[in-house]
């Protein structure tokens, strides 16, 4: 592979700001704004679904509304399936291991309930789904296909798609702990004293015991900590992020990938990136992507024209 | 045509195509007519777009688009039309 082919580079603070990222790409014409092939790199999946407070097919071609929309109702692991859904993407690849994995190819459906664009239920397409799809007695509606598989670092890939590459700096070193994030906020003593003095307090009634509250310096503040792992047991030392980004670049080169768009998650604000190391990541994967495509590197602050309007939750 | 309406017409594409042997073919044949047949004739598709059954049996670069399996009617639903 020659260092010829040009590819636009955009960094991205937290991850569903990619959903933007990628309707910015549709909109400049670096992917289409349908069939699209995915290629995500990351220590996660990002495959969670939650319901959302606006529909995601009232989002019309207009830039700055998708733009406040991703930070308004997209969680850093459930912008995928919106994304899927709205047709953005209809090949998911996970690039998930450092061996030959090979998972199999699965063919798959995402549909809203009461075809409503909110809330999402994703499953394998079956003979079944066929009575589904052509009964007008259904709950589920808008249909979209999509596939799925998970490969390892040394797999071969290969679309005929447009193809966004998808990286989170956390493939490299990760820290599930969350150790360096700053989850806590600032409550009233009389929230306080609620939470403390009531053993059935909604926010304790969680499936993991994620809140908890506590005194410093006469203030009163809420705690979140998520059902996390060990600190730093996935985070590993600079020798082995080299040798994870040069195993990755060789992946690129080895299956000639030549993506429409590439975004790379820093996921420092969330923690999953271990803080102390996430720059040395990006310089690195930087250099060596460097090596295979001139990058035109946009930071999304860049384009922060639009996000003028207020992300305040819309009920 | 704008890019909500061309992503809400593939979706449609690829519907049709899961279900309906005939469009499929039609499809993998003449993706402009097929095309056409959803989006009407005076619409205006920019990019000529080929149909794929499958990801990887084609030529690394090109405008493909690669559609959805086609289900079957299972033996629960009736006979699959020959």
């Amino acid at each position: 592979m020659t260092r010829t082919f040009t590819v636009p580079l955009f960094i991205i603070e937290e991850h569903h700001e990619a959903f933007f990222i990628w309707s910015y790409g549709y909109f400049n014409g670096f992917i289409r704004p349908f069939g699209n092939t995915l290629l995500h790199v990351d220590s996660h999946e990002d495959m969670g679904s939650t319901r959302l407070n606006a529909s995601v097919d009232e989002l019309a071609d207009d830039l700055p509304a998708i733009y406040n929309y991703g930070y308004r109702e997209l969680g850093i692991a459930s912008f995928i399936i919106p994304a899927i859904y709205r047709g953005i993407i209809n090949n998911y690849t996970y690039l998930c291991r450092y061996d030959a994995y090979c998972g199999k190819k699965i063919h798959q459906y995402v549909a809203s309930w009461q075809s409503q664009g909110k809330y999402f239920e994703t499953g394998e397409v079956k003979p079944l789904l066929r009575r589904r799809l052509e009964s007008d007695n259904t709950q589920w509606g808008q249909y979209q296909f999509f596939s799925y598989q998970a490969i390892g670092i040394t797999g071969q890939f290969i679309t005929g798609q447009p193809l966004i590459l998808d990286i989170d700096l956390d493939y490299f070193s990760c820290d599930n702990s969350l150790s360096s994030a700053k989850t806590k906020i600032e409550i009233t003593e009389e929230a306080y004293l609620d939470f403390i003095n009531n053993k059935y307090h909604p926010l304790r009634l969680m499936p993991a015991a994620a809140f908890s509250t506590g005194k410093e310096a006469e203030r009163y503040y809420l705690y979140y900590t998520e059902r996390q792992e060990e600190k730093d047991l996935k985070k590993v030392t600079a020798d082995t992020i080299d040798k994870r980004i040069n195993r990755f670049i060789d992946f690129l080169k080895n299956n000639n990938l030549k993506p429409g768009l590439i975004n790379i998650c820093r996921s420092r604000f969330s923690g999953y990136t271990p803080a102390d190391q996430w720059k040395y990541i990006e310089d690195n994967l930087l250099a060596g992507l460097g090596t295979l495509y001139n990058l035109n590197i946009t930071h999304i602050n860049e384009l922060e024209p639009f996000g003028e309007a207020s992300i305040e939750k819309s009920v | 045509m704008g890019y909500k309406e061309l992503q809400n017409l593939f979706k449609e594409i690829a519907q049709k195509a899961a279900l309906d042997k005939d469009y499929r073919e039609l499809c993998l044949k003449d993706s402009r007519a097929a095309i056409r047949l959803l989006a009407g004739q005076d619409a205006e598709i920019l990019e000529h777009i080929v149909f794929l059954e499958e990801e990887g049996a084609c030529p690394q670069e090109g405008p493909f688009f690669v559609l959805p399996p086609y289900i079957k009617k299972s033996w629960l639903l009736g006979q699959e039309k020959e």
